[in-house]
């Protein structure tokens, strides 16, 4: 993709060639991609959930495949700390800007893991509050705004790189987390994480997941997601990378214009490892046949007001009224 | 070789049991680089890709044995000649047994699939090769027509290695498992320098595991965990390991030496 393709977003200051970044979790640390040749059409990649120790990661069976999407327990295995940051991050070459993903099991834990990324070559850090916190009994840290401010104040005192922080709608309201998340210091935003949820297996009749609970994406969660990024596109000014099903050019447009600057692919890397690069050629074209000079032009233009309107709508911290909550 | 994602054509879908089938693609990009163990990731309904064992490849060709079991199997029957599937492979790491010893191959069910290539590869290179294959019943999948499509559309010509049958009604062989067989044979007269490969359900290869590291014999085997990405980047695939931790099938195997996974 060359530079006037005219899809380039620019996100919290990181300047992307395209918008689409791949997820956390589904792109390990981007050597898998880049050995079978599927980089090209990414504008950045989301690095692995980092946590402070290594983990082994949940009991399988870890996957179960839904009628429209996927179930997964992975229980962030990863190396640790230690290990990415000296040995893993220091021969990473993919030619595309690297977003770390942190998961903590304590306040201080996040703190430490964002103060020790602080001097690696990543170019933000994605905070997943989506984990929970053994300090409040299990609760994860993402469920309400108090704790996510707590996070992210601690995150923010501990680096000076970019911060995303990454919201599940398993919370109260997911504006009030994003709100709490933008006055403790976040840079942007990425949601959703994925939607807590079980399968039976149909043969056995017990849990399908070892870990009998796990996270659903896959485009089941599309409608979930472009409410979320709706709402808070509403309530903050913080750009937002919009996630949850995204599959073709078209998914992209409609997350861009609920009020996403740019979007995650998830479970479409594991579908199809080589669609950024047929996504983003389609966002060209797209692009053209809305006469768009920049694909960013329709950010937030649904909120506009009726149907056909690609004004944008006024952002940030606006009445709550018109959001669509039920 | 790094894997490819390839378009590949149907040459023929043929039923080998009331619940079984083989398929031969045309895709000479992706079976000119695949050796024997490793798996091809298929694009089918619903949503995920399916993994599959190379029973074969030659000839610009690719066979694989397969289940109807979901909807990505149900997708696979229903592609006939010509129909195209993209394909990405060749994926994981390939069986390499001490190349001085006989070969035994054990497996169950479409367990055959991951296993029957370097049977017959060893077989047509002179050196003795005896699969042992345990399936529920007769019915279920014939496997001497399995074989006969695969080696003539790979162009396999020579020796076909030698075959037992067990199945578990008895309407074909021992009555019993394979590993069953395997035992069976060994009570006859225990062979020496061999090396046993296996794939097949979780249990089978759990006592072929057993029956094998008592004996001190080199075991390989090829493991199946539902799969996501087929590539080592999402983790999905994980299999404990003896030593502690996981392995992950798709990276890692999805042949394991049989004394380091935890089955």
């Amino acid at each position: 993709m060359n530079g006037t393709s005219g899809i380039e977003v620019e996100v919290a200051g990181l300047k992307l060639r395209t918008p689409l970044i791949a997820c956390s979790g589904c792109a390990g640390f981007g050597s898998e991609l880049k050995r079978i040749g599927a980089l090209e059409g990414l504008g950045a990649l989301c690095l692995k959930g980092l946590t402070l120790e290594p983990r082994s990661g949940n009991t399988p069976p870890r996957l179960w495949e839904m009628p429209s999407g996927l179930l997964n327990s992975i229980g962030l295995e990863n190396p640790g700390a230690q290990k990415v940051l000296g040995e893993i991050l220091p021969g990473l070459d993919l030619g595309i800007p690297l977003i770390a993903n942190i998961a903590g099991n304590t306040y201080e834990e996040f703190a430490r893991l964002a103060y020790l990324l602080d001097s690696v070559p990543v170019e933000a850090i994605e905070v997943n509050v989506s984990c929970p916190n053994v300090e409040e009994g299990g609760r994860i840290f993402g469920a309400d705004p108090e704790s996510v401010y707590k996070t992210v104040s601690l995150v923010r005192g501990s680096t000076r790189k970019k911060l995303f922080v990454k919201l599940s709608v398993a919370c109260q309201d997911v504006a009030d987390v994003a709100m709490a998340a933008e006055e403790a210091g976040a840079d942007a935003l990425s949601l959703i994480n994925t939607v807590p949820a079980m399968a039976i297996d149909p043969i056995t009749l017990k849990p399908a997941l070892g870990n009998v609970s796990g996270g659903l994406s896959g485009p089941a969660i599309k409608p979930i997601a472009l409410l979320a990024v709706w709402k808070v596109y509403r309530v903050t000014r913080l750009p937002i990378i919009g996630m949850g099903g995204v599959a073709t050019a078209q998914d992209v447009l409609e997350f861009m214009a609920a009020g996403a600057s740019c979007v995650g692919l998830g479970s479409q890397l594991l579908r199809d490892p080589y669609s950024p690069a047929r996504i983003a050629g389609e966002l060209v074209e797209l692009r053209k046949r809305l006469n768009k000079d920049q694909l960013k032009e329709i950010v937030g233009c649904a909120h506009g007001g009726t149907s056909g309107s690609t004004g944008c709508g006024s952002r940030g911290r606006g009445p709550r009224s018109g959001t669509a909550c039920t | 070789m790094r894997p490819i994602l390839a378009r590949a054509e149907v040459v023929w879908n043929i039923p080998l049991g009331t619940h079984t089938a083989a398929i031969c693609f045309y895709c000479p990009e992706v079976a000119s680089s695949a050796k024997p163990g490793q798996f091809v990731h298929l694009q089918l309904a619903p949503f995920l890709p399916r993994p599959f064992s190379i029973a074969a490849a030659g000839n610009g060709r690719i066979c694989l044995i397969y289940q109807v079991i979901g909807p990505g199997t149900h997708d696979l029957r229903g592609r006939r000649e010509g129909h195209t599937v993209d394909l990405l492979g060749p994926l994981g790491k390939p069986f390499d047994p001490p190349a001085q010893l006989n070969l035994v191959s054990v497996s169950g069910g479409v367990g055959l699939a991951g296993v029957s290539w370097l049977a017959l590869k060893q077989a047509l290179s002179g050196r003795q090769a005896l699969i042992v294959h345990g399936q529920r019943s007769k019915h279920f999948m014939d496997v001497i027509t399995a074989f006969e499509c695969i080696r003539a559309a790979t162009e396999m010509k020579g020796p076909m290695p030698a075959m037992l049958f067990a199945t578990d009604d008895g309407s074909e062989g021992l009555k019993g498992t394979a590993v069953d067989l395997l035992a069976s044979q060994w009570r006859a007269g225990p062979p020496g320098g061999i090396a046993v490969i296996g794939c097949g359900p979780r249990p089978m290869l759990s006592a072929l595991k057993h029956f094998c590291l008592e004996r001190q014999v080199p075991c390989f085997l090829s493991m199946e965990e539902r799969m996501g990405c087929g590539i080592g980047a999402c983790l999905g695939c994980a299999v404990p390991s003896a030593s502690g931790g996981y392995f992950h099938v798709c990276k890692d195997g999805p042949v394991f030496p049989a004394e380091e996974v935890l089955i």
